[in-house]
């Protein structure tokens, strides 16, 4: 089932403040059983796409389509989506059970088929063993577990994932990240999945949506928004650590726009040997590798290198890097 | 510091000791004499609570004051926590609206009472000639009298219906979107999210108004219909006052008052188990 967003814009207006644009005319189409993960930094408006399409805002313009079908002017309920939110939003007096068939017994489903549902949704997360417990005594990965299982329970037409692993440790996040995936590829189901941690974006999505200031910066798979940047914002929010972005005479020939390169293609090498000269000014010690902060003129330029080649702190050290590893960019920022 | 805290309390620890302390001394002291006022009073042991056993009126005014908790308290909760579903949200002239909820809790016992008295007016009374021949006789029958006393108070109900208010505004509201997310009309929201999160609120509140009501009919029993007819309002206060200060027995009056005190008292006990239970102190 597909997810189409057309033109879509949404501004929020306070009491005698000018309206502030949250979306303006996005684009976005989720093709069936495709994970689109829409990334962006905070006020990007990614979490008001996602309430958009699932009912809980009303875009002020544009058209919205869940399975082909039109969904701009219905309720909520009537969208057939499922959504995962930050905080999880389990009712906190229901117990897992209850929580889970909460949908199920809103739309009238006969009792024993909700238990079958329940129980199934429950084996598929590996939650059986808490089923009689109310959130309080869960811990963050089982909630976020009964989340998930209450929003596959109905069999929706689309998944809407809201940053879900935000409030979990690093730990459980990478096992979540995976176990998601997993689970929305067995089950086929398209989902649109909002996160700001660009390490998401790119090891979940089939295809990845940057937004900036409520629009589309860039729309494509994990590699195009890695190997080609749209943009120079694109450019330097994917990646960790970011693309060197820098006037374009420091790294290729000519002297307007910018010119990129990122970290990992950039090699220090004995001082005056490389095609830059410059001095460490900060590492960031990786265990394996050294991120390396090398003030190159007015300019600051990171650099990875192995840890036993690693210049040292405020050592002088050379760059070296090849033409083809070179991004060029625009004066408006746009790439070339 | 938390000496310091402490007796900056002195002053109103002296005042309840004072105003409120030793008078209920003295109506527990009280309570086991015979007392008219103008002799001195004269000890009777037990005397008292043994006649209040086998008194008619005190266990017709008792069943009264139950009656209007039955009638008056699930009318008060109703209307509060439905005006505070109604108004919880922040929109446009909403404070207008909460502020007119609020008002007639801080009318003047009296002053309401008397507008009362006009509304209930069986022949020029407003309700009277809107109803017509289907106004139920709110002063001259004896259900009709103790209806109209509970509906009276149903509007008095500025600070439950603050603590509702602030009950549903406390309930995220991630928890309604995700139910309209799963198709949960608002009925089902309602039964299966709202109540639910705010019984323990609403159990207090009832308590509360329980213990309320056991005093709160005084002003409105005496002005609008002095106990009657045939002594339907005739509440445990009202009749405790008359036996005070109309028959002057104020011996017998304080072991009324003594008996109103432990029902006030268990009631209060049950709201504390209750808070407890609940973590809301």
């Amino acid at each position: 089932m597909s997810i189409t967003v057309r033109d879509v814009s949404k501004s929020y207006s306070a009491r005698r403040r000018e309206p502030v644009a949250a979306l303006r005319g996005v684009d976005l189409d989720a093709r069936d059983g495709e994970l689109i993960v829409v990334v962006g930094p905070s006020g990007s408006g990614k979490t008001t796409l996602l309430r958009c399409v699932a009912g809980l805002e009303q875009p002020d313009s544009g058209r919205i389509e869940v399975a082909d079908r039109d969904v701009t002017d219905l309720s909520p309920g009537e969208r057939d989506v499922a959504m995962v939110f930050q905080e999880y939003a389990l009712y906190p007096h229901l117990s897992v059970r209850e929580n889970i068939g909460f949908g199920l017994r809103a739309r009238k489903v006969e009792a024993g088929e909700v238990e079958t549902k329940i129980s199934d949704a429950a084996v598929l997360l590996g939650i059986e063993e808490t089923l009689d417990r109310r959130p309080a005594e869960l811990s963050g990965g089982e909630r976020q577990r009964v989340a998930l299982a209450r929003a596959i329970v109905r069999a929706p037409a689309a998944f809407l994932l809201d940053e879900p692993l935000s409030n979990l440790d690093a730990e459980l996040r990478a096992y979540m990240r995976a176990e998601i995936r997993g689970l929305q590829r067995r089950l086929g189901t398209t989902a649109l999945y909002v996160t700001h941690d660009q390490i998401e974006a790119l090891t979940m999505g089939d295809r990845v949506a940057v937004l900036r200031d409520g629009r589309v910066e860039q729309f494509g798979t994990p590699e195009e928004i890695y190997d080609s940047p749209a943009s120079t914002f694109v450019a330097r929010f994917i990646g960790s650590p970011p693309m060197n972005v820098v006037p374009m005479a420091l790294l290729a020939d000519g002297d307007r726009g910018f010119a990129g390169i990122r970290p990992e293609s950039l090699t220090t090498t004995a001082p005056g040997a490389g095609r830059l000269s410059g001095r460490v000014i900060h590492e960031d010690a990786l265990g394996h590798e050294v991120i390396v902060h090398v003030e190159v003129g007015d300019e600051v330029l990171l650099a990875r290198a192995a840890k036993a080649v690693a210049p040292g702190l405020h050592a002088d050290t050379g760059l070296a890097f090849a033409d083809a590893d070179v991004y060029r960019f625009g004066a408006d920022g746009r790439a070339l | 510091m938390a000496r310091r805290g402490g007796s900056l309390a002195i002053p109103y620890a002296i005042g309840l000791g004072v105003l409120v302390g030793l008078p209920m001394l003295a109506a527990i002291a009280l309570a086991f004499t015979e007392f008219t006022g103008i002799q001195a009073p004269r000890f009777t042991g037990t005397d008292n609570f043994s006649r209040l056993v086998g008194d008619e009126a005190f266990w017709r005014s008792l069943g009264n004051t139950l009656v209007y908790i039955v009638i008056a308290v699930p009318l008060r909760l109703v209307v509060a926590i439905g005006f505070a579903l109604l108004l919880h949200r922040r929109e446009r002239g909403i404070g207008v609206a909460r502020a007119a909820v609020y008002l007639p809790s801080i009318v003047p016992d009296v002053a309401y009472a008397l507008l009362w008295l006009w509304l209930l007016n069986p022949l020029y009374g407003p309700l009277a000639l809107a109803l017509g021949s289907y106004s139920p006789d709110f002063l001259s029958d004896p259900w009709g009298a103790r209806i109209g006393i509970a509906l009276m108070g149903a509007f008095q109900v500025g600070e439950a219906f603050v603590i509702a208010l602030a009950a549903r505004r406390m309930i995220p509201g991630p928890l309604y979107e995700a139910a309209a997310v799963d198709g949960a009309s608002p009925w089902f929201t309602l039964r299966r999210i709202t109540l639910p999160l705010m019984a323990p609120i609403m159990a207090l509140l009832a308590l509360r108004d329980v213990i309320l009501s056991l005093q709160v009919n005084f002003v409105p029993a005496l002005i609008i219909t002095d106990g009657g007819p045939r002594y339907a309002t005739t509440y445990l206060p009202l009749y405790v006052y008359r036996t005070a200060f109309r028959y002057f027995r104020f011996g017998y009056a304080s072991a009324l008052t003594v008996s109103l005190f432990v029902l006030t008292g268990i009631v209060i006990y049950a709201q504390y188990r209750l808070a407890r239970r609940y973590r809301l102190i």
